[in-house]
């Protein structure tokens, strides 16, 4: 996690982060019409780019995801509280798959090992979705701007939709020729430093934390608060306490699972 | 096609501290939330409204009148379908019910964000790059961040110029992108986003170059080339801010 703060000693690692977040930009703006929620979300083909730019750049595709959402959000008029979850949220999306595949494969390049490898990004791509869902359907709620089983749901079909259809083929595209220009994040940052010492531990700590969350957050909003199927999640502030407080502890393990990696 | 929102820095918004303007936007979000009563949001909307015809915002609220149409016409039946209220339902369609109680908190829900966008604008409108990066950068936000965002904003309109014109370009040479089932048409995109990834890469590595080159980090302290200074406005919008809040702490409690 020390990269985080290590990478802003690179010069080129900060154009890249502002790169990241432009390009996050340029691809959610067109889109900003297609709203799905208002004020909260929209048609994302865009998705797919934080969860590409992670494998590429690492940490600076973390803040530029983070940042891209924020200035789409101030550009395409939806600013407000809500895009401090969508910070924390995007942040997360663009950070777990580069944490991820780092514990499991280290400095290799996606796609050296065959087919195994690209099944290995499309899993680390499904689980940074469900963990943007969690974190943003958390947040959303907490704040009382939209219920956990809208909101959360939204996102993660959204998102696996974008990532699966375009960041994998263009990860397998784009990775070889950007390593050979020597500005992928392994190589601006010399390799990235020694593998995590509890890699293993922060692996499944994040993932069971982001799936736990879902599946925690869909029992509560759909069932435990007793009101109709259709209705899950829309409990009022019955429904926000029990999301804020329920979920908690999956946000708490999530954020120390990345901590660990 | 132009991407800001910025109008003038010489508004009652615009004189007062980058810190100032953040703060009253902070403040702005809180009435808001606070409430879920439509009459009282309809009063902070008026607010929020006379606030950006002050702030020379009003054109700004005009090219988002689409988002402020949407806000409405989607939160009100969604919210008036799946929000339990308490009260007798007047509609039913499947599972779900629909009363007087749940249309008022789903209007109520629409022009909360409405309040949102409109003291967003507001805050756009008088506020460039350089004054929000200067503001982040007094609260705290490292100058090396700072920069980083500041430059994502400067970048943007030119990564859509330029996948403007490389979406063009492929037309020209046959991609089709109106056709087809939806993944399919999603999966051609892969021929515009590639090459506008490879351009802006290029890009990304000969501004490394020119930043260091000009000495980019050399010192730990920055200097600017706009001093902003602390006025009595910088008191007075932010104590009007707080009065409103209180207001409809007030308004909460007694409606």
């Amino acid at each position: 996690m020390k990269e985080l703060a290590t990478m802003w000693r690179s010069t080129r690692m900060i154009v890249l982060t502002a790169l990241a977040a432009a390009c996050y930009v340029a691809a959610l703006l067109p889109f900003k019409v297609a709203v799905l929620l208002p004020g909260l979300t929209e048609i994302r083909p865009g998705a797919a780019i934080p969860v590409l730019l992670s494998f590429l750049f690492g940490p600076a595709a973390a803040f530029g995801a983070g940042f891209g959402n924020v200035i789409a959000d101030m550009l395409g008029g939806m600013f407000g509280p809500g895009s401090l979850a969508g910070f924390a949220g995007n942040f997360l999306y663009g950070y777990v798959p580069y944490v991820l595949w780092r514990a499991v494969r280290g400095d290799a390049a996606p796609g050296e090992r065959g087919r195994s490898d690209w099944i290995l990004v499309a899993l680390i791509a499904v689980v940074s979705c469900v963990t943007i869902a969690v974190v943003i359907g958390w947040g959303a709620d907490l704040l009382g701007l939209a219920p956990f089983a809208a909101l959360g749901n939204i996102i993660l079909l959204n998102n696996l939709a974008a990532t699966l259809l375009l960041s994998v083929p263009l990860l397998a595209l784009t990775y070889k020729r950007l390593d050979n220009a020597g500005l992928t994040w392994n190589r601006v940052m010399d390799g990235g430093g020694t593998a995590p010492r509890f890699a293993r531990a922060g692996v499944v700590i994040v993932v069971a934390a982001a799936v736990g969350g879902l599946v925690a957050g869909e029992i509560i909003s759909l069932s435990m608060l007793g009101v109709d199927f259709g209705a899950a999640g829309f409990a009022g502030e019955r429904g926000t306490v029990a999301i804020g407080a329920g979920l908690s502890p999956f946000i708490a393990a999530l954020l120390f699972g990345c901590a660990l990696l | 096609m132009t991407f800001s929102f910025f109008v003038t820095d010489e508004s009652f918004y615009g004189r007062c501290h980058p810190v100032t303007r953040l703060l009253l936007l902070l403040l702005a979000c809180v009435p808001p939330l606070l409430l879920t009563n439509p009459v009282p949001m309809l009063a902070v909307l008026a607010v929020y409204f006379t606030a950006a015809v002050a702030a020379g915002a009003w054109r700004g609220v005009w090219r988002v009148k689409f988002f402020i149409v949407v806000f409405l016409a989607v939160a009100i039946p969604l919210w008036a379908f799946v929000h339990n209220a308490g009260d007798t339902p007047i509609l039913r369609a499947g599972p779900f019910r629909a009363s007087a109680g749940s249309f008022l908190f789903g209007a109520a829900m629409g022009l909360r964000l409405i309040c949102f966008l409109v003291a967003a604008l507001v805050f756009l409108a008088a506020t460039r790059v350089e004054d929000l990066a200067y503001g982040l950068r007094r609260l705290g936000l490292p100058y090396r961040v700072s920069f980083a965002l500041s430059l994502a904003f400067r970048l943007t309109p030119l990564f859509l110029e330029s996948a403007s014109h490389i979406a063009t370009a492929q037309r020209l040479r046959g991609l089709d992108l109106d056709t087809g089932s939806l993944p399919a048409r999603v999966r051609r995109y892969v021929a515009i986003l590639v090459p506008v990834l490879f351009a802006a890469l290029r890009r990304a590595d000969q501004m490394a170059l020119a930043l260091e080159s000009r000495g980019f980090g050399a010192q730990a302290k920055r200097t600017t080339m706009k001093e902003y200074r602390v006025s009595w406005r910088d008191a007075l919008w932010p104590a009007t801010m707080t009065a409103v809040v209180a207001a409809t702490i007030y308004l909460r409690n007694t409606l």
